[in-house]
């Protein structure tokens, strides 16, 4: 790549950050119907340059653009890759965001105060895409991976008022997440194995690990982070619970793009994993279940969106398990099935919207007869679900004509699990040829439902010109096989695609047996259909044995239960049941070892005036400390433990560490603040705790006696072996001539140890945010309160 | 609620705590060549701003910071992460620190600034926010339960007794 396109791509990538930077600037302009109208330039121009870079060959070639590096002795940097495959994702983000962001303006027509915050998201969203498919280095693609999660989290629980959102949007983020983490362990077991996180590095070293332990773990573990984003099974429950999302999300993220990562991910990985032994099986078992499984859940739906989403759910098990059985010399036609899975998966969740916008209904049994009151919904709808159900002329059929082909080359391999592909792969087409026909029948055939026309008002022609232009290409994309195979010709990915693949077309010839089989699913997918409407369609749902989200939800639910139940085994509600135990142990564990090393016992040396201050000081301490065992209410007892931190001061300066005595003079004044004024009234305090029997105040003292020696005996041993050369020589003499600050506390907290003192300030915000939900969410009246 | 009943004690809680946010300003500035800086001040700031809510009752907090104390939190740790960023851009390296020392400054005589100062800062907001946070939170937990007595640490009087003078609304306290 030129310097040119270089800087382009780059500034592609930034477009979306400035967007949503000056959006948030823009004040009130961006709670007018002015970002609605404007903001879909920015994903159409970042299409732009993709498309241009395509044009001059990008797409074919792999090539590598590192930024700059970040943790430079960890091998983090920023660098793109650049190849078929981030090309053309990068196009499918960017180009269906376009039309996703006119598709918005349609939506929330009327309630512009929408518009800041939800093109905020949606452009984050655009940014972390985009980031995550052209990363060239691993652990940058987890992280621009975790982002599009977040982003994912924000928009599902958009409408926050809703319940159904809330607990979507949890739901989401948890599975995610818990298998980002996954992702994470495997990205770094693989790193460290090849030493490099560069992914065109692992490409090239990938033979060489064949037979390492860790490299097949780490490939296990990015494979769940894989399955986790794309909603395989087991995890395929999160999906369609993130419809509760509005359409332009669902149609968006949970359709075209951000489930499409696993995908992207298991092609990504496929240069690197293919020859692995294990990769075959578990991509096709778990890809090609999850196709059938998901088609039959979507058949048991009665939610529109609910319909769509197991829908997906099913075509992205079809696309990993594609993977999974492509040779090891290279895919053929793979991103034919991402792209007319975007077309008409994108449309049909648009119309799904459009009709929910304009009748205000979700679930199909209410619906009929709206052919009159939409007729160019109608079109759009049913050529869409022409091509998800695979009839002739559309780019399903194309999809499902060279998908079928190659499952029956794969059989002819001749070893019996290589059925097994076949075999899910017909019987998931047809329940979805019998979705399908339901979908079209039963929204705009049959009688007109009353309740659908009572609301009903017309759809502007802008919502619906997004789902139209989807529609065209898909058709398109089915009637001219000869361009379609030109323009995906384009990405071909070097180790990820064969050089030489089968050419496409509509005609194979009556007898080829990829279109007698395709043939003969539309055939028993109707009749399957016929047979489902003589029951009326009458079941409530889906069954709860396979609701694995309801599952989900009660093992969430029940988590404070555990958590209660761990809490009262160990005993940890009270000090007095753990602190003996916890501070035993330690005497043991620690004084044991230190038996028999009396000789190494020194004095610390004390010069004469400051061995008066420090006896002074001691003298003092232990008073105060005797007094707290005495005192007769807990105020007097805090005050006591202030006047010991207030002491210790004496040493700090002793040894001249102003800045120690300091510090500990303002947190003990905060610490004696806090306690007096507000902990101890709280009623739980008022009452003195239940009075010990004599045992146990007499093995609490050995025990308090014993640690008080092991503390004075390990301070004297620690005092007596210092280093022979302390390093805090060296930060005083670095001081002023690197940090340019004469007082070396401070320059190690701001400068040498910087880094630290970030994530440490991060930790008290962190720790904040933990004491506001444990006060706050504490209800009147629960176990805890009075 | 809480605020004390003593006159004394509020009008000297002003004073005193005045003075001790003057005195966090001077430690957060001698921080790098003297004993001092952001956490210190910090901590300082938080104990003077706490002084005079508890003096003055949970009224005041409005009128001494007008939004939520996390906030402070959350810029604190945008600046601090920020001041890294410039070294990141300048040389590549995430939180190298940049100086500028002028010995010959109009008015002020020589001054010093860098990029530790920026970090210090954010050190700086971020604990006076949590300081606050946390002591605000908790006051809040202790208004739910009604059962406190609320005037646990006012002076000491006898049975029956009328307070010297009605507690006043915090504006007119915090006008003197």
């Amino acid at each position: 790549m030129t310097g040119t396109e270089n800087s382009l791509l780059i500034a592609a990538m930034i477009l979306p950050w400035v967007a949503m930077i000056a959006l948030q600037a823009s004040g009130r302009w961006s709670k007018s119907a002015g970002p609605g109208r404007v903001l879909w330039l920015v994903p159409a121009a970042i299409t732009g340059v993709f498309g241009w870079l395509v044009v001059k060959g990008a797409g074919t070639s792999l090539s590598s653009v590192p930024l700059f590096s970040w943790v430079a002795s960890q091998g983090i940097g920023f660098s793109f890759q650049v190849d078929g495959l981030s090309l053309f994702f990068g196009l499918v983000v960017s180009g269906m965001g376009t039309l996703i962001f006119v598709y918005t303006a349609g939506y929330f027509e009327g309630k512009t105060e929408e518009f800041r915050k939800f093109y905020t998201y949606l452009l984050f969203f655009l940014a972390a895409m985009l980031g995550t498919v052209f990363s060239g280095n691993l652990l940058m693609l987890y992280i621009w991976w975790e982002m599009t999660g977040l982003a994912s989290f924000f928009l599902i629980g958009y409408l926050h008022n809703n319940k159904e959102a809330r607990e979507g949007a949890r739901m989401a983020l948890i599975t995610t997440i818990t298998t980002g983490m996954c992702l994470l362990a495997g990205v770094l077991l693989i790193g460290l194995t090849a030493g490099t996180f560069e992914i065109a590095e692992l490409m090239a070293m990938a033979p060489e690990f064949t037979d390492s332990t860790p490299w097949k773990i780490g490939f296990i573990l990015i494979l769940i982070g894989a399955f986790g984003k794309s909603a395989q099974f087991p995890f395929h429950y999160w999906l369609p619970n993130a419809m509760a999302a509005p359409t332009p999300v669902s149609a968006y993220l949970h359709s075209a793009t951000m489930v499409k990562l696993g995908v992207f991910l298991v092609a990504r990985i496929f240069p690197i994993f293919r020859p692995l032994d294990a990769w075959e099986p578990i991509l096709m078992t778990i890809g090609f279940g999850t196709f059938a499984l998901g088609a039959t859940l979507a058949l048991l739906s009665h939610k529109l969106k609910a319909i769509l989403a197991f829908s997906t759910v099913s075509q992205l098990g079809f696309l990993v398990g594609f993977y999974g059985i492509s040779p090891s010399g290279g895919a053929h036609w793979d991103l034919l099935h991402i792209v007319n899975h975007v077309f008409y998966k994108g449309a049909l969740f648009m119309v799904v919207g459009i009709i929910d916008h304009s009748t205000g209904i979700k679930d199909i049994r209410k619906l009929g007869g709206l052919r009159k009151h939409l007729p160019l919904l109608f079109w759009v709808a049913t050529l869409s679900t022409a091509s998800m159900a695979g009839v002739i002329g559309t780019t399903g059929f194309l999809s499902k004509e060279y998908m079928l082909k190659e499952k029956l080359d794969y059989l002819s391999d001749g070893v019996f699990l290589n059925a097994l592909p076949i075999t899910l792969v017909i019987i998931g087409s047809v329940i979805k040829m019998a979705f399908s026909l339901r979908f079209i029948l039963h929204i705009f055939f049959g009688e007109t439902s009353k309740e659908a026309t009572a609301h009903f008002h017309k759809p502007s022609f802008l919502i619906q010109f997004p789902p139209l232009l989807l529609t065209v290409f898909t058709m398109a994309g089915g009637l001219l096989p000869g361009v379609t195979g030109l323009v995906l010709k384009a990405f071909t990915t070097p180790g990820l695609h064969a050089p030489e693949a089968p050419k496409l077309k509509i005609w194979h010839g009556l007898t080829s047996p990829a279109f007698l089989i395709s043939m003969s699913i539309l055939a028993v997918g109707t009749i399957l259909y016929l047979m489902l409407e003589r029951t009326r369609w009458r079941w409530e749902g889906i069954p709860i044995w396979l609701r694995a989200d309801a599952a989900f939800t009660k093992g969430i639910d029940n988590l404070p239960a555990f958590g209660g139940w761990i809490t009262r085994l160990l005993g940890v509600e009270h000090p007095k049941f753990h602190a003996p135990v916890i501070l035993a142990v330690g005497l043991l564990w620690v004084g044991l070892p230190l038996i028999g090393q009396w000789s190494h016992l020194s004095l610390p040396a004390f010069d004469g005036d400051s061995l008066f201050i420090a006896a002074l000081a001691a003298i003092l301490l232990v008073c105060a400390g005797m007094c707290i065992l005495f005192a007769p209410s807990w105020r007097a007892q805090v005050i006591l433990m202030g006047t010991i931190g207030f002491l210790v001061t004496f040493y700090f300066v002793l040894y001249r560490a102003p800045d120690l005595a300091l510090t500990q003079i303002l947190v003990e004044a905060a610490t004696l603040i806090l306690l007096l004024v507000i902990i101890l009234r709280f009623p739980q305090l008022q009452h003195r705790p239940c009075k010990l029997s004599a045992l146990t105040k007499s093995v609490n003292a050995v025990i308090a006696l014993g640690i008080g020696v092991l503390m004075t005996v390990l301070t004297l041993v620690l005092t007596s072996t210092r280093a022979a050369r302390p390093l805090g020589d060296d930060y005083l003499a670095a001081s002023l001539p690197k940090a340019k600050g004469s007082n070396a506390v401070n320059t190690i907290l701001v400068d040498f140890r910087g880094f630290d003192t970030l994530l440490e300030i991060g930790v008290l915000v962190i720790a904040t945010l933990g004491i506001i939900g444990l006060l706050l969410r504490r209800k009147e009246g629960s176990r805890h309160a009075g | 609620m809480l605020g004390s009943d003593s006159f004394i004690l509020r009008r000297s809680a002003t004073m005193i705590s005045l003075i001790v946010q003057i005195f966090a300003v001077y430690l957060f500035f001698r921080g790098h060549n003297l004993p001092g800086g952001g956490f210190i001040a910090g901590v300082a700031s938080g104990i003077g701003m706490l002084l005079l809510i508890l003096s003055h009752g949970r009224e005041m907090v409005p009128l001494i910071l007008p939004f939520d104390p996390l906030r402070l939190c959350g810029w604190g740790l945008l600046l601090a992460t920020l001041s890294g960023v410039v070294g990141l851009v300048v040389s590549g390296a995430f939180l190298t620190h940049y100086h500028y020392k002028d010995d010959d400054f109009p008015f002020l005589g020589s001054i010093y600034l860098g990029t530790p100062l920026i970090f210090d800062l954010g050190v700086f907001l971020v604990v006076v926010g949590v300081v606050l946070k946390i002591s605000l939170v908790l006051l809040d937990a202790l208004q739910r339960h009604q059962s406190v007595e609320m005037t646990a640490f006012s002076l000491p009087r006898g049975e029956g007794d009328e307070p010297l003078e009605r507690p006043e609304s915090p504006e007119s306290n915090s006008a003197s």
